[in-house]
């Protein structure tokens, strides 16, 4: 028999760490089967519910939402635990949790939660977050699946969901009976699995108190009770199906079958075990109680399960005939549900306007007033193209959220909060004039028509950029304004990703943890498929995937046979030493590299390897192609981490999609506690609430804008200037030579390597020209062959081309090269004759990989159109279409760009003009931008800025600037260093001249430097940090140590750190004394200790320079005073180095430089060259390994921080590379000439640097 | 009381359409037999898979545990009670 059926109780991936398959596999398998309808009932939520409809709505498939919910109290009452059994005693490993809770009795009725862990993140109250790892399904409350039949069934579901969240703790709601019975309009209860309370009760004998159960369970929810058949070839099943059935039979129960699927198709079973193990923290082996005993969880059609034992012809003729009904009746269950996940009428929350006026006419009126503010002259070309804007915006009924933003923008700027608009918004005149937006879209020629546009294929994106330190204030101002009921936090679905597959799944593999660690920060990409890449590529792995000495096909089974012990398992996971190559890698962790010694010498105690076992593959006895039966465990490890990527892991608030809606949150989107005290967070992310066509503010922080804030406040007080960037000229020459010569340290966007790598050549001359460098420096346009021909064009070595004169006014900004979204819309329109609203779409489906069909009928269009409107030959509009869709699937948003590329400027005016002031807001707003510190200091320093270092009584928490004096002059007493750094005479230096100065800078301002915070020391936080300087404020300066400890009460470690960083150096003790002493202090200072004077030290040996600087590094991750390259020079001097400042004037050849390595990148697009950032003493170099150089050397550049390397210097225009050949640690170099050792602490720094950037 | 089948020995059994056993084998013997319970074990499949059919069965003169293996469709006895 084989009729219609539905599967009414699914999983899909968004039962976290549950379901395995994601929708899409779910609904393409559901239409395989022929299944009639599929419903998605996730654990606790209704998370996956957009994203499922939506795929079933692409391919056709009827689609029912549904939860199934873990209930809190039993039905009737349980005195004997049945429904809710007592748990076990929590596990032997939470005894550390301190106080003497004792774990509760059980109570009869109330579920038995085992203790808490309590859990604080940084500045939030305790969240209390149950630890359910170890805890079976059967040990916790009973399930019930609720569908929604209609609309407001939806919404029932929404406000039960909620209520259940917000009533429970974050992440465990609490839903009981009396809450579904208040909630119950328009859902139908299916009574769940194995783990309901009618199964729990029949399992366990209990027949009256399954009917009672059940009776209760009709009493709430009337005819829309069903009773659950599943037959899962389990022990027990037989006896289930049939006890169930009479159930239903005595109380006139309908029933319907279902399977309970946690995975589309057989073979993904596989991946569910292992996620069951990840959930419980535990491996494959040890979580055997945990999992589901078989694979029989997965989709299955009406033949298969009428083909279960309940189905079979000689089964009981009741139970057969209510199994084979309840097959047909669930897809009639499934037919009767309608739900449309659709809420554009439920937009806005109705924003208030003065009597008479309606949003439209308000918004008009405050846009001509903006106009006479922002434009001088106001042209009819600015009128007319803000009647067209506001006409487009009035009859998409977006009036409202323009009057949203403004009035948040308006906030903003009464509380002196920066802010700024980005994305698409910038393209529209009105979002400029209301303030929202920076870049007037009229002087850069921005096409609103990518804003919106009334073929609405799609929704305005508006992305406001708030200082960082400050974006909690404009969330709160929303919440409050439109009330909480109307506002919710978007939340982000956290995905797996290269490195958390990799480690969790080689923990439930049972790999050791040590080697699970190591491989897991040995891998250089985010992509799992490329995980398997990188490991085969990776010399150090290389050896488990095929026997050494012979080139075997990667990861052949045989290959890896002979590392595998007769269980399977590796037997010498780690691979013997490369010469030099043996104090374990940056990623090593003590117990690592302990674990890695010991296994090598088991390597060698063995000798060689024992012989290999054969491995006989066997059959695969689940049928299914892609299980991983018969590999070997790397394989499975690889082919699992592949299958995992993007599965959802966790739920997370997104960092600033807010929704503002009309109608009540709850009736829209489950809502959920978040981790903040009073904020809540829907279920939905940000693609999902597009889907269901709601419009979401993002409201994101940008430190960037704080460190501006920061340096212009400083400015004012310095300088008693007010610099207003609004009103700052665009095209300030000396800004502009400073771009041009890559002098881009800590300048917004354009500071990377490949932006600086890129600079001398674009060489940009006005904002536009910023425009093009913010948008052509991405991995897109790299990869497709984009940057090239725009930097021969520009440096005139290629001509300006274009397939045809009407393209000519559209690419002149870009020299012809397609980059611009804006542009293709451009195209379409003026050269194809397209809609602005089908250019949209037409935008759209070329950036996306759209079905071929799709893409033919576009093409297709697309040509005739360009024939027909402007004349274009066939060939051309073909080689046209060819273009647009080779650079589509790259092109970046001009107005995004533009907006960027403001702040660039901003930030380069800055740096230029306020060195001082800018280094000190770029360091209170760390971590931001691609340097580390270091970096930036040393940057600073070369361009004449006085850094001075940490000193108890200067130095406030945050970094501040400090009056040096004018260049020139001596320093003023108290400074800590010994003179005012002279600026580093390079091309790579821009300082400005005295005229330009005096135009654009404040008189004063190169009379100040910048005192280092108290919070770069590492281990000083907020609190000790402003305990000093309240002190400080208050007593005065410390006298002593003894002062210091009794004034503060800062317990030893921190005083220790801040000894070492040189904070103390100003008592004129040194620091070895005052190391010696701290002790004796500290203990003196406490209530009972004797106020003896501290002993005199012995006669200490008085710190080595390098002593200092390695514990500079160690504490602080730099040194004001100098670059540890300084300390080398002697001996790379007699080596024959060069310093890098000088590498622009030399001429191309060989050399050799040495340097601290202070970014390492190994971009996807490069193809496996690396390249590193070099620093020394004079400035920084860019250093290229060819792949086969990187083979060759990749032990030494990935342990050592200082490295020495011979290469040949490259000059292309002004741009100077060296192409390391060879690459040896500065160390070992220089001991050769009698040079110093590398500072331990320099060292670490290294390491710390390398993990950032890889 | 119950023996446990240390070495799982292979047996002939004769089974009905659906799969289900009806007789066993020994040399000799042909033991009718009715299915009492049945379940489906699928497990280990990282290491080396098992995929066992069992199926309590009972017989005029015993009462036994027999499993068909899903890998190779032998069958095997692996505890008789007494």
């Amino acid at each position: 028999m084989s009729g219609p059926f539905a599967e009414l109780h699914c999983h899909s991936a968004f039962s976290f760490l549950d379901g395995a398959s994601e929708a899409p596999d779910l609904v393409a398998r559901a239409l395989e089967l022929g299944l009639s309808a599929l419903a998605v009932t996730d654990h606790q939520g209704l998370y996956g519910a957009v994203r499922f409809q939506a795929a079933a709505h692409e391919a056709g498939l009827p689609s029912v939402i549904g939860v199934e919910v873990e209930l809190a109290d039993p039905a009737v009452p349980d005195p004997a635990g049945i429904v809710l059994p007592a748990r076990r005693a929590p596990a032997a490993r939470r005894g550390r949790r301190s106080g003497g809770e004792e774990p509760r009795r059980p109570v009869a009725g109330e579920p038995v939660r085992p203790p808490v862990e309590r859990l604080r993140p940084p500045g939030h109250r305790a969240v209390r977050r149950e630890d359910l790892r170890g805890v079976r399904s059967a040990e916790l409350g009973p399930h019930l699946v609720l569908l929604a039949r209609d609309m407001s069934g939806y919404r029932s579901l929404c406000r039960l969901l909620s209520a259940g969240n917000l009533a429970g703790s974050k992440g465990v709601p609490r839903i009981d009976h009396a809450l579904l019975a208040r909630e119950q309009e328009g859902i139908i209860v299916l009574t769940g699995c194995r783990h309901g309370e009618l199964s729990r009760r029949l399992l366990a004998g209990d027949g009256e108190g399954a009917r009672a159960a059940a009776r209760r369970l009709r009493e709430i929810a009337g005819d829309a009770l069903h009773v659950e058949l599943q037959h899962h070839l389990l022990p027990d099943d037989d006896l289930l199906v049939a006890e169930l059935v009479r159930l239903a039979e005595e109380l006139s129960l309908p029933v319907v079958v279902s399977n309970d699927p946690h995975y589309a198709r057989p073979e993904d079973r596989e991946l569910q075990d292992v996620l069951v193990a990840i959930r419980h923290g535990r491996t494959l082996e040890t979580s055997a109680r945990l999992r589901r005993p078989n694979g029989e969880y997965h989709l299955k059609g009406a033949a298969e399960l009428a083909a279960l034992p309940p189905g079979l012809p000689d089964a009981e003729p009741a139970v057969r005939a209510a199994w084979l009904a309840g097959i047909a009746r669930s897809a009639e269950v499934a037919a009767g549900c309608a739900v449309e996940l659709a809420f554009e009428r439920y937009r806005f929350p109705g924003f208030a306007v003065p009597d008479g006026a309606t949003p439209a006419t308000e918004l008009a009126r405050l846009c001509r007033e903006g106009a006479r503010r922002r434009y001088h002259p106001l042209t009819p070309e600015i009128d007319a193209r803000l009647d067209h804007e506001l006409g487009v915006i009035e009859r998409s009924g977006l009036a409202e959220f323009f009057l949203i933003c403004h009035d948040l923008m308006r906030f903003c700027r009464e509380r002196g909060i920066p802010a700024q608009g980005r994305g698409s918004a910038g393209d529209s005149i009105v979002a400029y004039v209301l303030g929202i937006t920076r870049v007037d879209p009229i002087r850069h020629a921005l096409l609103f028509e990518r804003f919106i546009n009334e073929g609405r294929t799609s929704y305005p994106d508006v992305d406001i950029d708030i200082a960082s330190d400050r974006r909690d204030e404009v969330i709160a101002y929303v919440h409050a304004r439109y009330g909480p009921e109307h506002t919710g936090m978007v939340c982000n679905v956290v995905t797996y990703r290269a490195r958390s597959a990799v480690r969790e799944i080689g923990t439930a593999l049972g790999f050791p943890r040590p080697l699970v660690d190591r491989v897991a920060k040995a891998i250089e990409t985010y992509d799992p498929v490329m995980v398997r890449r990188d490991l085969e590529a990776d010399g150090g792995f290389a050896e488990l995937f095929h026997p050494s000495g012979e080139a075997g096909p990667p990861g052949g089974a045989a290959g890896s046979a002979h590392l595998l012990d007769a269980r399977g398992e590796l037997r010498r996971p780690v691979p013997p030493p490369a010469a030099g190559d043996d104090r374990g890698g940056p990623g090593d962790t003590p117990a690592s590299a302990r674990f890695l010694a010991a296994a090598r010498e088991r390597a060698a105690g063995r000798g060689m390897d024992p012989p290999a076992l054969p491995a006989a593959p066997l059959p695969d006895p689940t049928g299914g192609h892609g299980s991983t039966v018969g590999l070997t465990p790397w394989e499975r490890w690889l082919t699992l981490c592949a299958r995992i990527d993007g599965l959802p892991r966790h739920l997370s608030i997104h960092v600033g999609g807010m929704l503002v809606t009309g109608a009540p949150l709850v009736e829209i989107a489950p809502l959920e506690r978040a981790t903040m005290p009073g904020r809540v967070v829907v279920q939905y992310d940000k693609r999902d609430v597009e889907t269901i066509r709601l419009v979401k503010l993002d409201l994101l922080g940008l430190r960037m804008l704080s460190a501006i804030e920061d340096a212009l406040r400083a400015i004012a007080t310095d300088c008693a200037v007010h610099v207003d960037l609004d009103r700052l000229p665009e095209e300030i020459p000396e800004v502009f030579r400073m771009i041009r010569a890559a002098d881009t340290v800590g300048v917004f966007q354009v500071e990377s390597r490949a932006q600086m790598q890129t600079l001398p050549r674009s060489r940009p001359e006005t904002l536009d020209d910023l425009v093009v460098e913010v948008a052509i420096i991405r991995p897109g346009p790299i990869q497709g062959n984009a940057v090239h021909p725009y930097l021969r064009r520009r440096q005139g070595i290629e001509p300006v081309e274009v397939l045809h004169p009407s393209l000519a006014p559209i690419l002149a900004e870009t020299l012809g090269v397609i980059l611009y979204q804006e542009q293709v819309m451009r195209i379409a329109i003026d050269v194809a004759g397209f809609t602005p609203g089908d250019s949209d779409a037409f935008r759209r489906a070329m950036g996306t990989s759209r079905s071929t069909r799709e893409m033919e009928k576009l093409h297709a269009r697309f040509v005739s159109g360009c024939i027909a409107t402007a004349g274009l030959a066939p060939e051309v509009a073909e080689e046209l279409f060819g273009r647009v869709a080779g650079f589509a699937s790259f092109g970046f948003n001009k107005s995004h760009a533009a907006a960027f590329a403001r702040t660039a400027y901003e930030s380069a005016f800055l740096k230029l003009f306020y060195p001082a002031h800018f280094l000190q807001g770029l360091l209170n707003n760390q971590p931001m931008g691609f340097y580390p510190i270091e970096v930036l200091l040393n940057d600073a320093r070369r361009h004449g800025v006085a850094v001075l270092p940490v000193e108890i009584d200067r130095s406030r928490f945050r970094s501040v600037t400090e009056w040096v004096g004018p260049p020139g002059t001596p320093l003023p007493p108290g400074t800590g260093i010994e003179g005012r750094p002279l600026p580093v005479h390079s091309p790579g230096v821009i300082l400005p001249d005295a005229s330009a100065r005096e135009r654009w800078a404040a008189p004063g301002a190169t009379e100040w430097g910048v005192r280092l915070g108290l919070g770069l020391v590492r281990g000083i936080g907020e609190v000790e940090g402003e305990a000093i300087e309240r002190e400080v404020e208050d007593g005065g300066p410390f006298r002593s140590l003894t002062d210091l400890v009794e004034r503060t009460r800062l317990p030893e470690r921190v005083i220790e750190r801040l000894i070492r960083a040189g904070a103390l150096d100003r008592f004129g003790v040194p620091r070895r004394e005052l190391l010696w002493q701290l002790g004796e202090v500290i203990a003196a200072s406490r209530p009972a200790g004797l106020r003896l004077p501290p002993t005199p030290a012995p006669d200490l040996p008085p710190p080595t320079e390098l002593e200092r600087l390695g514990d500079s590094y160690a504490i602080l991750s730099f040194d004001a005073r100098r670059q540890v390259l300084d300390l080398f020079r002697p001996a790379l001097d007699r080596l024959g180095a060069l310093r890098i400042a000088t590498l622009d004037e030399t001429a191309p050849g060989p050399v050799r430089i040495g340097g601290l390595v202070v970014t390492r990148q190994h971009p996807m697009t490069a193809k496996g060259t690396v390249f590193l950032a070099l620093e020394d003493e004079t400035g920084m170099a860019n250093v290229t390994l060819w792949p086969r150089t990187w083979e060759a050397q990749r032990g030494v550049v990935r342990r050592h921080a200082l490295l020495w390397v011979e290469g040949t210097l490259q000059r292309e225009d002004r741009v100077v590379n060296v192409i390391a050949r060879r690459i040896r640690p500065l160390g070992e170099v220089c001991r050769a000439v009698d040079g110093p050792e590398p500072p331990p602490g320099v060292r670490r720094q290294g390491y710390e640097g390398m993990r950032r950037a890889g | 009381m119950t023996r446990l089948i240390g070495a799982l020995p292979e047996i002939a059994v004769e089974t009905d359409g659906f799969g289900r056993p009806v007789r066993l084998l020994w040399p000799g013997v042909r033991e009718p037999v009715e299915v009492c319970n049945r379940w489906r074990v699928a497990e280990e499949w990282w290491r080396r898979p098992i995929v066992r059919d069992y199926f309590k069965v009972a017989g005029p003169r015993l009462l036994a545990l027999i499993y068909r293996d899903g890998v190779d469709g032998s069958w095997h006895l692996e505890r008789l009670y007494d």
